[in-house]
């Protein structure tokens, strides 16, 4: 009998890191249709299995109230939300779904989805002469933020945005050496346990993943882009450092938080906020990115600048618009829809 | 003679329209729930459920009703909680958690794993464009006038484009008459309405505001309002800022955003904030029940009496084959209460007399 042809063929045996659901390798896939690669994503099926994912994933979800219901009944919200909304989601700076397909047993849905380069991490290690270079900072910062602002534009949220989740991709066979950035979304497990690009909401205690929360986490990668080093080390005391950077919230530069977060917030003092260019040695960075990058890691996610706005910034001033971006960045996104507009019944 | 397709769509209506009861009801959660139901069935000869359930089973075409209306739920509502909608309901019992999981598995498969495609409401922006001429159409009545058209298989024939401009070619009909010829030509600029069908359809559009007398509602503050299909009274036909009735020379009856008395377009629901008026299904509403083991005979003097009820549904159904005393007859109080199927097990083929 004929064994029907594999469409995705194992590109290599190294793997980009482990899967946060199966603590397995992941690796890349060669889609033969169209050519291009690919990485797997996994999306839960059965509900049952939704608190050892949620656990192993050390993702927030869309809705926790609904991880923790005993009789859950059909396919979980956030699967349907997820797929449904990559399925439309059409942007030179996210990673596109290729195909999708349930394992044997349907207890998951394998996302095939557009695989480029290298991720953050990897391009900064491999290259660190033309990630040194401001131009190209420059460049990646505002492909991140295109791709970002597309993902809110259609009411959806990335959630997971880290250096895994934001892939590189080097075109040197031009006169112009080109990246392109994308970001996907897929479940790697990160160097530590939790993500260290939390938004201070969500380190608070808020459940609710917000496009401000995804302009926070940009704010710690455009540091990590500048710095070649995370903003947040390890996660331990990282409200501490946050607030020993920015200040600790209250009614002034946060009206409401005492409401939201009084018990949690009791247990750090009343600091005041720092400079931010002699805090994190940005005296190499041009005043306009510093100030960009305060403007993204505001306390107050009322107040933090939204991703449209910030390409507005003058920290792109200096960039022709028209200028096709040499620098092409594709991030893997957990992106969850919120239920609105992109369902436009 | 009305095709398979057209019995189990009819079926579907009836089990969507009781079961998307609820508070703080959206009507465009049932809208979505047979948008998927009409792209999960086109073009099959029959539904091939068995793979769903295991076994041939009676109630197939329920189920997949209801689990399109649970995922309309699931994509568009965060509060939607599935554990209550099937705990809640004695007669969902009848169906187990693994059969719900396969059938929603199974029509995420066949729709692609598209739940957003685009429908007639994803079209109401572009075409609201088109009105500039005038303070514009509300956004509500627009859904109301679409989503109400839903319970009609003529919908099945139609682009989302057509059925949406349709929507507002009827609503200006009754509330910017003058300008009707104006709009309906732009559209056929656009290359809308040339075929004959279309045109027959925006009739049907036409008549179903008046049939359900709906109101028409302007954008401007205050809101200019017409109820559609109601003869005007005596009077000049002037909008009075503060709502006497007025008249209208094309059938309209002018009201006042105090009479009628309508809530704002605020919250999550905003723009589908108003009762499902499918007609197929209001002569029975709640009482419709789904979820029973029935004998043959009852179950087609069900069926012919829900059309002897309703004249649009006389097609579907060979009502030459009952008598007409049993056509007539009420129904028994029994049948308004659910039973639970199960105690006497499924039945094969119940759907297929559909």
């Amino acid at each position: 009998m004929d064994e029907k042809p594999q469409r995705f063929e194992k590109l290599d045996r190294e793997g980009i890191g482990t899967s946060s659901m199966s603590r397995q390798p992941m690796y890349k896939y060669l889609d033969t249709e169209t050519g291009k690669r690919t990485a797997i994503r996994r999306l839960l099926l059965k509900p049952e299995l939704q608190d050892s994912f949620s656990q192993s994933a050390g993702l927030p979800s869309l809705n926790a109230a609904q991880e923790e219901e005993e009789d859950y009944y059909g396919v979980p919200c956030m699967t349907i939300r997820e797929v449904s909304l990559l399925k439309v989601m059409n942007h030179k700076n996210v990673a596109r779904l290729l195909h999708v397909e349930p394992d044997n047993e349907e207890r998951f849905l394998r996302l095939y989805l557009e695989y480029a380069g290298v991720d953050l991490t990897t391009f900064f290690k491999e290259n660190p002469i033309w990630a040194s270079d401001p131009k190209v900072t420059k460049d990646l910062l505002k492909q991140l933020l295109h791709g970002v602002a597309y993902y809110h534009s259609v009411d959806a949220v990335h959630g997971n945005l880290r250096p895994h989740n934001v892939l590189i991709d080097i075109d040197s066979s031009k006169v112009n050496v080109q990246y392109n950035l994308l970001i996907t979304n897929l479940q790697l497990l990160p160097d530590t346990l939790q993500s260290n690009y939390k938004a201070p909401e969500l380190l608070l205690g808020s459940k609710e993943l917000s496009p401000a929360a995804d302009m926070f986490s940009v704010g710690c990668l455009f540091f990590e882009m500048l710095k070649k080093k995370p903003l947040f080390e390890t996660r331990h005391d990282q409200i501490d450092k946050l607030f020993r950077l920015m200040g600790a919230p209250n009614e002034d530069n946060w009206p409401g938080v005492t409401q939201l977060y009084g018990k949690k917030l009791s247990e750090y003092r009343q600091l005041k906020p720092k400079n931010l260019s002699k805090t994190l040695f940005l005296s190499d960075v041009e005043p306009a990115g510093v100030h960009l990058l305060s403007k993204m890691l505001c306390l107050n996610p009322n107040k933090r600048i939204t991703a449209a706005d910030a390409l507005k910034h003058r920290y792109f001033a200096d960039v022709d618009p028209k200028q096709q971006p040499k620098t092409t960045i594709t991030a893997t996104a957990s992106s969850s829809a919120s239920t609105s507009a992109s369902v436009n019944p | 003679m009305a095709t398979n397709e057209e019995k189990l769509r009819c079926r579907a209506l009836h089990v969507v329209f009781k079961y998307s009861k609820c508070e703080n009801f959206d009507a465009s959660i049932p809208y979505l729930a047979m948008t998927y139901f009409d792209r999960f069935i086109s073009g099959r000869d029959d539904i091939s459920i068995s793979t769903a359930t295991g076994s041939v089973l009676e109630h197939d075409v329920e189920l997949l009703a209801l689990c399109c209306l649970t995922l309309a739920w699931k994509r568009r509502s965060e509060s939607f909680n599935t554990d209550e909608f099937w705990h809640n309901q004695p007669d969902l019992q009848y169906f187990t958690k693994d059969q719900v999981q396969k059938m929603e598995t199974q029509i995420l498969k066949a729709l692609g794993q598209r739940l957003d495609a685009r429908t007639a409401l994803s079209f109401v922006p572009d075409i609201a464009t088109k009105f500039y001429l005038t303070s514009g159409i509300s956004r509500r009545t627009i859904n109301e006038i679409i989503i109400s058209s839903h319970d009609s298989t003529l919908v099945r024939k139609q682009r989302p484009s057509i059925i949406a401009a349709s929507a507002f070619l009827a609503a200006s009909k009754y509330l910017y008459p003058d300008k009707y010829q104006i709009f309906y030509s732009q559209m056929m600029l656009d290359g809308m309405f040339k075929r004959s069908h279309e045109k027959r359809f925006l009739e049907y559009m036409i008549k179903l505001c008046s049939d359900l007398k709906l109101i028409i509602e302007s954008n401007d503050v205050p809101k200019r309002r017409v109820r559609a299909g109601e003869e005007a009274e005596g009077g000049a036909g002037e909008t009075s800022e503060h709502g006497a009735a007025e008249t209208s020379e094309h059938g309209a009856a002018e009201t006042s955003e105090k009479e009628t008395g309508e809530t704002s377009e605020q919250g999550t629901i905003a723009g589908f904030n108003f009762p499902l008026r499918w007609r197929i299904c209001e002569p029975f509403g709640e009482k419709f029940v789904a979820f029973r083991p029935l004998s043959e005979s009852a179950e087609l003097d069900w069926l012919a009496f829900e059309a002897s009820r309703q004249p649009d549904l006389r097609a579907l159904y060979q009502l030459k084959r009952y008598q007409v005393d049993r056509v007539e007859a009420p129904v028994p109080e029994t049948r308004d209460q659910p039973q639970i199927a199960h105690v006497q097990g499924p039945r094969n083929g119940c759907c297929n007399t559909l």
